[in-house]
């Protein structure tokens, strides 16, 4: 077993490295000179030049990389081009808000999907099972973006009952009022996550009641419900592991789209906003914090499985 | 001995987009207490079918259509679900093929057992763990205290099935049901299940309803045997009267197809010619026909069942009094 | 492909009336973008006294903030969406299909190599890169294209490379390879059609996606830029209009909606015909 966690966790250090070579590239790769933002108009030749060997730019292309990654592992991600305040800084504000929505969406989804994709499982085909199908449907077809909007135009501008933007009103300082802001992204997040899950989980569960046991269950005197609940859950509940990992980079574009519709102020919506700026350290900032978030939810979804499952628990 | 169980005009079909398949087309025989029966045909006999509607674990499309099934003397058909389940892994067990399936992956075995234990036997937790323990040292597990908290992925198929038995046997049943139990074993150890059941038949007097398509595992544990083909019983006896004088073509023909060692030799194996019959139109008159030798005329007709000698029945017209007349004349012709 | 899992598509549809009704509402809606320039109204026409208007015979849509119709608008924005999605996706049948077939076919190395490189991509989160990628590069349809295409093969690719590995096993590859048919021939000739239902599934639900990527990245308005207007660049600007015309953000969305929703069922409903294991679920 520890075995088999140190394993998942050094199949994570390439692909850690591979991403920091993406956000090096997409500094490096950016449009225009970096030492721009630094110069001013009375700046001589020799001003540039120092500037640019200060910022290292003058030396070779791995070198440059190599004191990237020094800086990175120093916690020193640069400075925003536009509020030249540290990248890390500004990320890590914004951090708490996104993770909150995420977190609260996820958990939402999971209470939601599970019971509903069960009893659609059991009822396969009827009304209820085709109903919960048909919604699913939407789910994974509606533009997120776009049913926030329309979240937005009920419940804010037609019934004035929530708040359409941001995550507190200026002036009120309570829990209920971020609650009250979080209900509409959340509910989209929560309406998307619900779509994915509980078709995957459906037909999971679909498969283990043609399983054997189920029969040897039935034989044995239990009741639908004692089988559905106990024996089948557990065995589709290992699963979902896995299917929670793969969606957390849905979970995360999700999350970004609709921070911007509801103006969150969460990383998803930095990002946005320094992507207009064209403002390079947040956005490989962003890139790597995100990406990190994925490699790290992705791990801790194989550790999860592997605690979970006896068949890989007992192989030591 | 009394009659344990009844089953009286058994009829089971499948609902298909194609239409209705009858897997089990009026089926009738009793098992008496501390008897083993068997039935014996090729896949798509209905004989799981059969097995499955007894306790009513057919699941849709699959349909019950009529019959009765009396354990001691009341019809099971009649009962409530709640009384169904009082009655099932309780006074009936049931063992299935695929031990490597049968259990829940991902529950303990122990848990798996008292699960059952505690449901239908008023004990408590550390009772029917103790139960539970002392079963599966019935069965000849090792170790019993520390295999019980394992999970199934941990035995191997003999012990599954052990396990199996163990859970079927813990609340006493009078009627075990195996679906092919040793199907999916290695020979050895089927041998081994098989001298299991018949030490825990005659240590306990469970009767065994044997479900196989292998002759031999027959011959080795049943008193009596059923033989079912196209959903129907073609022939039932003791297994003296199928083994050595066996009236059926159909019968005749699987006891041919049985591989034997002979002289150090093996001979070589005849199988049936031809297909089951297609059970979504079956043929009104005997199913065997397309593949039998013997096939005639009147065979478009549905036999009745002849009664060769007591407590053998057999579905051909063969054993009809005109063809048996037939037959001692062409005999006496031929001396 | 055989002929048997064509009949099953036909089944199928006749079994899944939402499969034809989706196919219906496929047909309409490109038939609707081929023929735009029917319209009655120029998209592009800017009207100033005839702003946000709502929906009348004039102008079925209404007008958007610059007065121009709406109608139009959608018309000549499905032409984008529906193009998008489609090159978006040859894109990523294209090289998900190869690095599939290669991968499965060759085994050993290759294979490894082009897995893991797979499992990377698939760990970054390839939304925000697209936005990225968006910013740095010439905005235009062909850049979104290709970026939405090379960001989502990788599904595909698995796809193709696990059914690569049972086809090439089969007698008919084995004796063309051992008749000494070269390892090109053997993928484009015998592994690729066997495998060709597989790859349509994945390229029609490849479409749905696609379309949803290009409708959120030209709604962040990093996507089809103006004068170009696609259902999702619609939508950028309705959202500052919600409270005096809420339709400017109902008609897009639907449209987007009912596009995807159907390439999805279809998705499905040749996913059950092709596979019949999966039947009934």
């Amino acid at each position: 077993m520890k075995k088999y966690i140190l394993r998942r966790i050094l199949q994570a250090i390439p692909l850690l490295w591979f991403i920091s070579l993406v956000s090096f590239a997409l500094i490096k790769l950016a449009p225009g000179d970096p030492v721009n933002s630094f110069v001013t108009p009375n700046m001589s030749a020799e001003d540039v030049e120092r500037i640019r060997h200060s910022l290292g730019l003058d030396q070779p292309v791995y070198m440059q990389y190599l004191i990237w990654l020094k800086n990175i592992f120093q916690g020193d991600f640069g400075y925003s081009l536009t509020t030249h305040r540290p990248v890390l800084t500004m990320i890590l504000e914004r951090l708490p808000a996104t993770i909150g929505l995420m977190g609260a969406a996820l958990l939402l989804s999971l209470l939601i999907a599970i019971p509903i994709s069960m009893i659609a499982a059991a009822k396969k085909n009827r009304v209820t099972d085709r109903v919960i199908s048909m919604v699913s449907y939407i789910g994974i077809s509606i533009p997120s973006f776009w049913f926030g909007i329309m979240l937005i135009y009920i419940f804010a501008v037609k019934l004035h009952v929530l708040p359409s933007m941001g995550m507190r009103t200026i002036g009120v300082d309570s829990i209920w009022d971020i609650l009250k802001h979080g209900i509409l992204p959340c509910a989209v997040l929560t309406f998307m996550n619900v779509s994915m899950y509980s078709r995957y989980i459906r037909s999971q569960a679909i498969s283990q009641l043609e399983e054997d046991y189920v029969q040897i269950q039935y034989a044995y005197g239990a009741t639908k419900n004692r089988v559905l609940w106990r024996h089948v859950l557990k065995n589709v509940l290992l699963p979902i592991i896995t299917i929670l990992g793969m969606s957390f980079a849905d979970l995360i574009a999700g999350a970004f789209i609709t921070e911007t519709v509801f103006s969150w102020p969460g990383m998803g919506s930095l990002g946005i906003t320094s992507i207009f700026a064209l403002d390079y350290p947040v956005i490989m900032g962003i890139t790597m914090f995100s990406s990190v978030m994925l490699v790290i939810g992705n791990l801790v979804a194989d550790i999860l499985y592997g605690v979970a499952d006896p068949r890989i628990k007992t192989m030591r | 001995m009394t009659e344990l169980l009844s089953v009286q005009n058994l009829k089971t079909s499948f609902m298909t987009r194609e239409g209705e398949v009858e897997s089990v087309r009026g089926v009738s025989f009793d098992i008496q207490q501390g008897e083993v029966v068997g039935i014996v045909g090729e896949s798509g006999s209905g004989k799981s079918i059969t097995a499955k509607s007894l306790l009513g674990l057919i699941q849709p499309p699959g349909v019950i259509k009529e019959g009765k099934v009396l354990f001691h003397g009341q019809d099971l058909r009649q009962m409530t679900e709640p009384q169904l389940r009082a009655i099932r892994g309780n006074q009936i067990a049931m063992i299935f093929q695929d031990p490597m399936t049968s259990l829940n992956p991902v529950i303990r075995v122990g848990a798996q057992m008292i699960e059952v234990l505690r449901r239908h036997q008023k004990l408590d937790k550390a009772g029917a763990r103790q139960r539970a323990i002392e079963m599966l040292r019935e069965v000849g597990i090792p170790s019993p205290e520390q295999r019980i908290d394992q999970y199934p992925h941990e035995f191997s198929g003999g012990m599954r099935q052990r396990v199996m038995i163990a859970m079927a046997l813990s609340c006493k049943p009078e009627l075990l049901i195996a679906d092919e139990p040793t199907t999916a074993l290695d020979v050895t150890i089927q041998a081994q299940i098989l001298n299991l059941m018949k030490q825990l038949r005659d240590a306990t007097n469970t009767s065994i309803l044997l479900i196989t398509h292998d002759l031999g595992v027959v011959a080795q544990v049943c008193t009596r045997v059923i033989v079912m083909y196209g959903g129907m019983i073609m022939e039932e006896g003791t297994v003296e009267d199928i083994f050595e004088r066996p009236s059926h073509p159909y019968t005749q023909g699987l006891l041919r197809s049985i591989p034997r060692v002979k002289e150090g030799q093996r001979e070589r194996l005849v199988s049936i010619e031809g297909t089951p019959p297609n059970l979504l139109h079956p043929p009104t008159g005997c199913p065997f026909m397309e593949r039998c030798p013997h096939a005639m005329d009147k065979c478009r007709e549905m036999p009745p069942y002849f009664v060769p000698e007591e407590g053998h029945r057999s579905l051909c017209w063969l054993l009809s009094s005109d063809m048996q007349q037939q037959k001692r004349e062409q005999e006496g012709d031929e001396q | 492909m055989n002929r048997m899992r064509w009949r099953n598509v036909k089944t199928q549809f006749k079994e899944q009336k939402m499969g034809i009704v989706a196919l219906i509402v496929l047909g309409i809606f490109i038939i609707a973008a081929v023929f735009a320039f029917l319209a009655p109204h120029d998209p592009n026409k800017i009207v100033v006294t005839e702003r946000l208007l709502p929906p009348s015979a004039a102008h079925w849509f209404g007008t958007d903030d610059n007065g121009r119709d709406y109608f139009a608008r959608a018309l000549y924005g499905g032409r984008v969406s529906l193009s998008v999605g489609f090159f978006a996706m040859i894109v990523a049948v294209v090289v998900g299909t190869t690095v599939g077939a290669v991968s499965g076919y060759f085994g050993g190395a290759m294979d490894n190599i082009l897995m893991r490189f797979v499992d990377v991509l698939m760990s970054i989160p390839s939304f925000f890169l697209m936005l990225i990628l968006n910013a740095y590069l010439k905005p235009g349809i062909s850049t979104i294209v290709i970026i939405i295409g090379l960001l989502s093969w990788m599904s595909i690719a698995r796809i193709v490379r696990a059914e690569t590995l049972s086809v090439k096993e089969r007698e008919y590859v084995l004796y063309a390879r051992v008749s000494g048919q070269s390892n090109f021939k053997i993928i484009t000739k015998h592994i690729v059609p066997s495998i060709l239902p597989t790859i349509i599934v994945s390229a029609t639900i490849n479409i749905a996606s696609a379309i949803l990527m290009e409708s959120s990245l030209s709604f962040l308005g990093l996507g089809i830029q103006q004068p170009n207007s696609s259902w999702g660049s619609m939508l950028n600007n309705a959202q500052g209009y919600i409270g005096d015309a809420p339709y400017m953000a109902l008609f897009p969305g639907i449209f987007i909606l009912v596009t995807v929703l159907s390439f999805n069922f279809l998705g499905d409903v040749f996913r059950v015909a092709f596979e019949p294991k999966v039947n009934r679920r």
